[in-house]
């Protein structure tokens, strides 16, 4: 192989590589052209090695080739010519008339020889590739776009989204703040509905734990609304009454007065008035009624406050009263026929002793009856207004009923039974005022019955609480009654049978029950009656029971005469003497005195003789002068062992009853018979021994 | 790490600059925009060093051209970029328009040859001072991590001694900074400040 073929092999080579290759000299000068060169340029490499490059392509000398190839002929490291920046080192023309687009290495390349370095260009067609990249940099670019496009669609769509989301949400926002304004509203009601429930249910409440029946009365005189009360009070049930006309429960002779009322009502008066409703059992409601509109309703409001038991209290309080007072004229009347009478029954007794004639005596027998009568009358009199202040002792009460009640059933044709518990209180009591009440309750009951019946008497121990009704202080007490099965007592009278003169009989007196009232009232007890035309009557009788044991029943009185020396005081002339002459008569030396100034002179002076008083019997009252109640601490002063016995038409003066408390050793009432006088002064007598 | 003295640091300096303003003037020829190429700092590292100096780089992609160089020293040299920026380089001297920020082989071939101008001036530039020939590779352009293209590429020696170059291009409004990373491998550092030891024995004659 010849030095030509070794020189020219390695760039031999280079004629089939797919790239555009030559070799430059420092002085520009082509030393090698390859093939691929010489299809791009059309440029022979005959025509071109051995010259200047420059001649072909002059760019080549420009300083951005020139300073760069400056450094390759030195042996400086291989340059690049990008396709971007050095887009055509070698221009040539593709066949559709564009210029190929070129991307170019350079190295140096020493010959071996030689120090010089020569340039080895090698270029590399990348028009295709840089086509395919633009393309695809179009491609992408308009992906880009599009995406871009997108982007903006995305972001108005977004834009829209979030527009319509802060529409939704101040939409919500609204619903929320509605809702809620609602929610507050449900509560705001709410609350106003229970408070309104809660108003309801007081205001119920109110009505119905009401102690008056309250009502609504309608236009038309129907009865709406009713409390609860109305069953209690009445025996009404609520369907009973609503809807019925307010008259049906009204008594027939109220209806006009209730009418006139309803009337008043409609006008628009309100008022309060007093009167009687019909109850479910029949009998009378006394109630008071307060009756008003109510605004804005077309009813009527009707309070009704049952006062039966005030009504009946305050009908008591009258009864007691008006019996007090006409007591008081009775009592008056009675101490001065009392006076009277003890002359005439003293004057006829002593015209008795000593009247020779028989028609005379007859006459005096006559009178002296028709006195004692009187006396009896005027006794009733003095009882019934309280003069009767009960001289009273614990007794047995079982037997002084069974005694009173079977002696004044005597020879009765009506039948009889006791009910009598063995363990029955005892009671403290005036045993005859006590017989009396007793007596004249079975006389009633027995007159109730013309033809025959049974008359029950009973008794029962009976504790009265503060709840009761009666007219009682509460505590125990003996409860007597006395039931008949007569005809009974027309209503309208039940009210006035205790009254003085009250009497529905042809014979009666009227003074029987008036006088059972009057001692039941002293004896701090209660008499009451219960009765129904033809049904019978009942009378009750409460006394107060005792705790004392009761004392053995008193001996029979007597005649008791006696021996001593007794002064007499009392302002009447007559009953002084017919006193004296009763006195000596029971075997008595007697003085007399007319008032306690003359009592007093008198016992110093027998004092002083030594020729004392053994007994000294005084009136109580001695109009314009010293009574028995002062002349008794005078003597009591001169000799505290007086023995006094006083003596008065006024059984109810305190002194009477509570004698001994006063220094006297006796009572006796006037007017008195010589056997109550002989008793007294014996015992007095007796006493005075103790 | 050695520490090199003030001449021997005067004298790289002064080498880098002169190759650095070398591709300046390239630059400037090729666009039609003003090219200042500004070195702030110069750096000799060891690895470890080097891996602390680009730890928050790491991890990321990074734009290289890389060409290695063989001679009385040797070693790779490489021009590196964050990949945006490297881009934004590319479109401001191509006069594209920019934001695409993919580097396509045509544009990589744009930033080869800036990577050859740049690293031929500092390569050149060393070579024509210590009067040496040095025999380079083609650049390359490579798009990788630093830690892969520097410490854990297994086809080149692993390096011994590095130069960081910190390199900052001011075109129009823009700047873009960048990395000359000089690799040495083991005693071609050592070659290099030997040769320059002769320089200032030079100088003291």
């Amino acid at each position: 192989m010849g030095d030509t073929e070794t020189l020219e092999s390695p760039f031999g080579i280079l004629d089939d590589v797919p790239l555009g290759v030559f070799i430059l000299r420092n002085d520009y000068v082509v030393l090698f052209w390859n093939r691929c060169l010489e299809e791009w340029t059309r440029i022979n490499k005959k025509n071109i090695i051995g010259k200047d490059i420059t001649i072909h392509f002059p760019h080549l000398k420009e300083p951005r080739y020139s300073s760069r190839l400056h450094d390759i002929f030195q042996g400086g490291p291989p340059t690049i010519f990008s396709s971007q920046l050095h887009s055509h080192v070698i221009p040539s023309l593709l066949p559709n008339g564009i210029l190929r687009i070129q991307h170019t290495y350079i190295t140096a390349l020493q010959v071996s020889d030689k120090a010089d370095f020569y340039a080895l260009f090698a270029i590399q067609d990348v028009t295709d590739l840089t086509h395919r990249i633009q393309g695809y940099r179009a491609m992408r670019g308009q992906a880009l776009e599009e995406i871009k496009e997108r982007e903006r669609v995305e972001e108005k769509l977004k834009n829209a989204h979030a527009d319509l989301e802060l529409r939704v949400q101040e939409r919500t926002a609204d619903l929320v703040s509605l809702n809620k304004q609602l929610q507050e509203e449900i509560k705001e009601r709410k609350h106003a509905e229970e408070e309104l429930q809660k108003t309801k249910t007081y205001m119920e409440s109110i009505l119905t734990n009401a102690l008056d029946l309250i009502i609504t009365i309608k236009k038309n005189g129907t009865i709406g609304y009713t409390n609860r009360h109305i069953d209690f009070e009445t025996g009404y049930r609520k369907e009973d009454i609503k809807g019925k006309h307010f008259l049906r429960f009204i008594p027939e002779h109220l209806k006009k007065f209730m009418t006139d009322k309803w009337n008043e009502l409609n006008e628009g008066n309100s008022g309060i008035y007093e009167s009687q409703i019909i109850k479910a059992d029949g009998t009378l409601m006394h109630c008071l009624i307060s009756q008003s509109a109510i605004p804005g309703f077309d009813e009527f409001l009707v309070s009704i406050k049952d006062i039966t038991a005030r009504k009946k209290m305050e009908n008591e309080l009258i009864k007691v009263q008006k019996l007090e007072s006409v007591g008081i004229l009775a009592g008056g009347i009675a101490h001065d026929f009392n006076n009277l009478l003890t002359v005439i029954l003293g004057n006829i007794l002593l015209a008795k002793r000593y009247v020779m004639e028989k028609e005379v005596y007859n006459n005096l027998i006559e009178t002296e009856k028709a006195s004692l009568r009187a006396k009896d009358l005027t006794q009733q009199l003095l009882t019934f207004s309280k003069g009767g202040t009960p001289l009273k002792e614990t007794l047995s009460i079982a037997e002084l009923i069974k005694d009173s009640a079977g002696f004044a059933l005597r020879g009765s044709s009506v039948k009889y039974d006791f009910f009598i518990p063995p363990d029955l209180w005892p009671a403290e009591v005036d045993e005859g005022q006590i017989h009396q009440v007793i007596n004249n309750l079975i006389i009633n009951s027995i007159q109730a019955m013309p033809n025959g019946g049974v008359i029950q008497v009973q008794a029962a121990n009976v504790t009265i609480g503060s709840e009761s009704l009666l007219p009682l202080t509460p505590g125990p007490y003996v409860k007597i009654s006395v039931k008949d099965n007569g005809v009974g007592i027309q209503e309208e009278h039940v009210q006035k049978i205790f009254d003085p003169y009250f009497t529905t009989k042809p014979n009666g007196s009227g003074f029987g029950l008036s006088t059972a009232y009057s001692i039941i009232i002293n004896h701090n007890g209660y008499i009451t009656v219960e009765s129904r035309p033809h049904s019978g009557t009942t009378f009750y009788v409460y006394l107060p029971a005792s705790p004392k044991k009761f004392s053995p029943k008193r001996e029979e009185k007597r005649f008791i005469s006696g021996r001593g020396r007794i002064l007499f005081m009392d302002d009447e002339a007559p009953v002084r003497v017919v006193t004296g002459k009763m006195l000596r008569h029971l075997g008595y030396d007697v003085a007399f005195v007319k008032n306690g100034e003359e009592a007093v002179l008198a016992y110093q002076e027998a004092k002083k003789s030594g020729d004392l008083f053994d007994v000294v019997i005084m009136d109580l009252t001695i109009p314009g002068g010293m009574g028995g109640m002062e002349a008794i601490k005078r003597l009591l002063s001169i000799d505290p062992k007086v023995r006094a016995i006083v003596a008065s038409g006024y059984s109810n003066d305190p002194v009477m009853s509570d004698y001994r408390k006063y220094g006297f050793c006796g009572v006796v009432s006037k007017p008195f018979t010589i056997v109550e006088l002989g008793q007294v002064l014996h015992s007095a007598l007796i006493y005075a021994d103790e | 790490m050695r520490r090199l003295d003030h001449y021997q640091m005067d004298i790289l300096r002064e080498m880098i600059n002169i190759g650095v303003g070398r591709a300046a003037a390239i630059l400037n020829e090729l666009t039609k925009f003003r090219v200042l190429l500004q070195v702030p700092f110069i750096k000799v590292l060891s690895p470890a060093d080097l891996k602390e100096e680009t730890k928050e780089l790491g991890r990321d992609m990074v734009a290289a051209v890389r060409l290695g160089f063989e001679g009385p020293f040797s070693g790779r040299a490489a021009l590196v970029f964050p990949p945006d920026s490297a881009s934004k380089l590319v479109s401001v001297l191509t006069g594209e328009e920019p934001g695409t920020p993919e580097l396509d082989s045509v544009r990589a071939g744009t930033l080869e040859e800036v990577g050859n101008i740049v690293l031929n001036g500092v390569m050149g530039s060393i070579g024509n001072m210590l009067k040496r020939n040095i025999h380079y590779s083609l650049p390359t352009y490579i798009e990788d991590t630093i830690d892969k293209l520097i410490f854990l590429d297994r086809t080149v020696p692993s390096p011994n001694t590095i130069l960081l170059v910190h390199i900052r291009f001011t075109i129009e409004q823009l700047h873009i900074e960048g990395d000359i990373i000089l690799l040495f491998d083991v005693g071609s550092f050592t070659a290099l400040l030997a040769l320059i030891e002769t320089l200032r024995n030079k100088d003291q004659e």
